[in-house]
């Protein structure tokens, strides 16, 4: 009661306190820079740019002024001398609390003013894209916990050292270290910059709120605990940090709550489900690891699973038909979130065992098979689909109401034991209706209709590859000439794919790779499908038949912006003439330099410079090439690889992912364009890869295209080529 | 005199703030190393001078904070109120102000020395490599003006309000982390980044360790300016003893 009681008072006082107003005016303020120069959030979705940066630009802001009138606060009593008197009249830890509390309660008032204020602009600008519960959970989510985690610390930091420039030091150090390069891809050691992903507009996913919610618990359960140890910090008696602090472990029950809180930080720190508990850098060999030993044969294969779309969780049944059993230890691997409920082998349970071995974001099982004469193997599975450490900002499985997107052990496991024959495959998936499901590259068309709302889709016969996504599409299916294309892109961009006549921009590539290389491989037969993906997944990818893209390149913020260079729109040309390099054409050996990618990105240099002209080509390609290469080159550590081998694994892991994105990218084009100087100009060359591409595209998985082969029909040698 | 110099010293060294400060330091170059010089700067070994001297330009900003952080308490309220006692030993005030300069200077002079040891730790760990004498040159070069020019404004914006020196603090940050890289540069972090991009390499690969003459007389204003600001400052104060 007599806490309740100084409350009252505490929060009568700070609101008629003129400091507390300035605060309050100025974290309304704190939004703006969100939208211009504080944009930690990609830019080119709506989401991103009218909600995500402007309540992370308040989140920052807001929290960095809370803590300064925190300290101002806390320090006035004993600034003005008067704590003598008022440590006589209440108890200055119920003192304490009671101010702390007062301060938190008025930054909900704030919040909720600031949400409010923005509101009808964020509403306008968004237009059909404004959703008001997505809008208001931002600044639940990631404002007002951030505000409370900041008032906490610097009470916290005062209360234990009872000085100012002691305080602001500490609150600097801790803030600096949130943003500083050590935590810069961590999630949960961001904790006044929550880390978010690029949003998505077109295909909504709450995976950022809900990782947000979980870190901002971590932190709020630090900072309670910190907070409740500075308590028994509080001077007492005119005595000094130890003597109170000794004084203060009388109250034995702040000691334990404090603990608990900290304990509770660090356990949901430690168990958090979304990003996987393995190595930081990608192991190339784990897939490998498997290849040589004997297997076993599955004849076919039928996958049962559901999703969850408000907890962002599937379960999953696995059912395999054994036609040659590998008795005694099996493995399977899966996504490292997922928990395997049981195992059957003919019916009957075996026991299994998971390891805490997470690589690439997938955990193994080890499961033994007491003899060979068994027919029927059953995995039974449930999980929420974590991120793979070595790229947490990419975001390629989750499940929400209004996308899914699932692949590869995120669908199913893994069975390292056994060849699978994919051409007696069963699929089937129960999503929420009116979604429009996609796997293994082509359009599911057989459902049945569930009484719950949702739909159970099916798909039989033979496919390549586990890759599923569900989402609000408009299939465009239209024809280039022989070539039959089916365009999926998120119903939301209708508009943009239409003012912008990107159905044109496909068939100029046709048109152009046609031209130039030859005719492509598809027909009524073989379809080419064109995904646009959610922009949690960064970048672009193709194979066999299809190819993808995040969303941004072709929403209108890109479309529209001219100055945008070879990392945007383009990027939707290069994945389409992977289509006659790699995937379905030519498919050359990648050897480390040379790949699909060298002929893929010279040839959307050469379509660029014919559509926007030489400058520009010039300026965003060959430039940008030989600046990457220069700067390869000059690298301490590619002139003496020796001192590589020192680094940490981490290090040399990061120097070799950028130089083999520089040779595959920039080095090889530049190569290739020397080449075409070397042969006697566009036109030879043109002719030269029409004729590789005539000679060896085998519209199939065939020999594999080498460097050496590119010389021979270049009638070039390396040295030639040899960019020194 | 020698024995004022003593005790503040001493009294300084033993306080809370400055092993805080000096573990904020250590922790942060460690950091830095670890982080960015690890890389190599402009291409360059990361055991360069080049790489050491970024090292630390970008290690001093916090160094200088901790000697204003210092230095803001011979201007707080505390120290006011003891004043009337310390005031009471025969020397001037003028010479007062030199034994905080000369104690300040020692507090620098120590964490500069601990910059020092931590980067040769880690150079001799990673690399292996031992040749140090090549970086003491430099070191001064960026070292003495950074200091100077810093305490001879400190003790000037001291004089007047002791939360000056905090405000001091603040650009010293923001001009330490968003600086400019042209000769002015007065960390010099963002100089010897860019700078040895627009040399020519030698046969190693890696530029010659050069500095430009209008590199050289910025340093030398500023190191000036930290002495007019000292001497600026000795003169407004009393030139007699204080009484007892």
């Amino acid at each position: 009661m007599r806490l309740f009681s100084l409350y009252r008072v505490e929060l009568r006082r700070l609101l008629l306190s003129r400091t507390i107003w300035i605060i309050a005016i100025l974290c309304l303020c704190a939004l703006l820079p969100g939208y211009s120069v504080f944009t930690p959030n990609n830019a080119e979705v709506m989401s991103g740019k009218y909600i995500v940066n402007p309540v992370l630009a308040g989140t920052v802001i807001g929290a960095v002024l809370w803590a300064v009138i925190t300290i101002l606060e806390t320090d006035r009593l004993h600034r003005s001398s008067t704590d003598v008197l008022t440590d006589s009249i209440a108890s200055p830890i119920s003192l304490s609390v009671a101010k702390t509390l007062a301060m938190m309660t008025i930054s909900v008032f704030v919040t909720v003013i600031v949400s409010l204020l923005y509101l009808p602009f964020t509403a306008a600008k968004m237009e059909y894209l404004f959703a008001a519960d997505f809008y208001f959970l931002h600044f639940l989510v990631f404002m007002l916990p951030t505000w409370w985690i900041s008032i906490l610390f610097t009470d916290a930091f005062y209360q234990i050292t009872r000085r100012i420039e002691l305080s602001v030091m500490l609150y600097a150090v801790l803030a600096y270290f949130s943003f500083s390069g050590f935590v810069s891809d961590d999630y949960f050691m961001c904790w006044l910059n929550p880390l978010t992903v690029t949003y998505s507009d077109g295909f909504p996913s709450y995976w950022p709120l809900r990782i947000g919610i979980y870190t901002r618990m971590i932190w709020l359960a630090i900072a309670l605990g910190a907070w409740l140890m500075s308590l028994m910090c509080i001077r007492r008696y005119q005595k000094n940090l130890v003597s109170s602090f000794v004084r203060g472990l009388k109250k034995v029950y702040f000691l334990v709550a404090a603990m608990l809180c900290i304990s509770v930080g660090a356990f949901l720190w430690v168990s958090q489900p979304f990003i996987d508990h393995g190595p930081e850098e990608y192991d190339e060999n784990y897939y490998d690891k498997h290849n040589d030993i004997p297997k076993g044969n599955v004849s076919a294969v039928h996958y049962l699973l559901k999703v969850d779309p408000v907890t962002g969780r599937l379960s999953g049944r696995a059912e395999y038909t054994l036609i040659s059993v590998m008795s005694g230890e099996n493995m399977l691997t899966l996504n490292a979130g997922y928990k395997i409920k049981r195992i059957t082998y003919d019916d009957k349970d075996i026991e299994y065992e998971t390891r805490n071995d997470d690589t690439n974001g997938e955990r193994s099982t080890i499961f033994t098979l007491p003899d060979a004469n068994g027919k029927r193997l059953v995995v039974e599975y449930e999980g929420f689909p974590t991120v793979a450490r070595y790229m947490p900002l990419s975001i390629s499985d989750s499940i929400d109401p209004d996308y899914i997107s699932l692949m590869g052990a995120s669908i199913a496991p893994d069975m390292m034991n056994y060849n699978i024959d994919n051409k007696n495959t069963t699929f089937e998936i129960t999503i929420p209706d009116g979604l429009i499901p996609i796997f293994a590259h082509e359009q599911m068309t057989d459902f049945t209709v569930n009484n719950d709302g949702t739909k159970t889709w099916k798909r039989t016969g033979e496919f390549i590859g586990l890759f599923f996504s569900a989402g609000k599409f408009v299939i465009d299916s239209f024809s280039v000439g022989e070539a039959g294309i089916d365009f999926a892109y998120g119903k939301i961009y209708e508009e943009p794919v239409q003012d912008y006549d990107i159905r044109q921009s496909v068939v100029d590539v046709f048109d152009y790779c046609n031209g130039h290389y030859g005719e492509s491989g598809y027909n009524t037969d073989k379809r080419l499908l064109m995904i646009q993906r959610s922009a949690m997944y960064r970048g672009g990818f193709a194979a066999k038949g299809f190819c993808e893209w995040s969303e941004t390149y072709l929403s209108p913020e890109t479309l529209k912006d001219v100055d945008k260079g070879a990392t945007s729109t383009e990027v939707f040309i290069h994945e389409m003439i992977h289509q006659w390099w790699g995937g379905f054409g030519l498919k050359c050996l990648d050897d480390g330099l040379w790949s699909d990618e060298g002929l893929t990105v010279y040839s959307t240099y050469r379509m660029v410079k014919e559509k926007y002209g030489q400058l520009y080509a010039q300026q965003h390609y060959v430039d940008e090439w030989q600046k990457a290469v220069d700067e390869q080159n000059r690298n301490f550590y590619n002139r003496y690889p020796e001192y590589l081998e020192k680094l940490p694994k981490k290090y040399q892991a990061n120097i070799n992912e950028s130089n083999l994105g520089t040779n595959l990218y920039k080095r090889m084009p530049l190569m290739i364009l020397k080449a075409e100087e070397l042969v006697g100009g566009e036109e030879k060359m043109d002719e030269i890869l029409s004729k590789m591409y005539a000679d060896r595209a085998s519209y199939d998985y065939g020999a594999e295209f080498t460097y050496q082969d590119f010389l021979n029909y270049c009638g070039l040698t390396e040295e030639d080529l040899c960019l020194e | 005199m020698s024995k004022i110099f003593y005790y503040e010293l001493k009294r300084m060294l033993l306080s809370k703030l400055f092993i805080g400060m000096l573990i904020v330091n250590g922790v942060f170059a460690w950091y830095v190393l670890k982080t960015d010089i690890i890389a190599g700067i402009a291409y360059t070994a990361p055991f360069s001078v080049w790489s050491y001297c970024a090292y630390l330009g970008k290690v001093m900003p916090i160094a200088i904070i901790a000697v204003l952080l210092l230095l803001s308490g011979y201007y707080g309220k505390k120290q006011k109120q003891v004043e009337i006692l310390t005031m009471a030993v025969p020397v001037t005030q003028t010479e007062q102000m030199m034994i905080r300069t000369a104690v300040m200077g020692s507090c620098f002079a120590i964490i500069c020395i601990m910059l020092a040891i931590i980067a040769m730790i880690f150079y001799i760990r990673f690399f292996g490599f031992g040749g140090f004498g090549s970086f003491i040159l430099p070191a001064f070069f960026i070292i003495l003006p950074c200091f100077v020019f810093s305490v001879g404004i400190g003790q000037l914006f001291g004089r007047f309000h002791q939360s000056l020196i905090y405000f001091l603090m603040l650009i010293v940050f923001v001009a330490g982390f968003y600086g400019v890289q042209n000769t002015f540069d007065f960390f010099c972090a963002g100089y010897f980044s860019a700078y040895p991009l627009t040399l020519p390499v030698s046969n190693n690969g890696e530029p010659e360790f050069a500095i430009d003459i209008k590199f050289g007389v910025s340093r030398l204003i500023y190191l000036a300016s930290g002495f007019i600001c000292i001497t600026f400052n000795a003169m407004l104060l009393k030139h007699k003893p204080s009484k007892a």
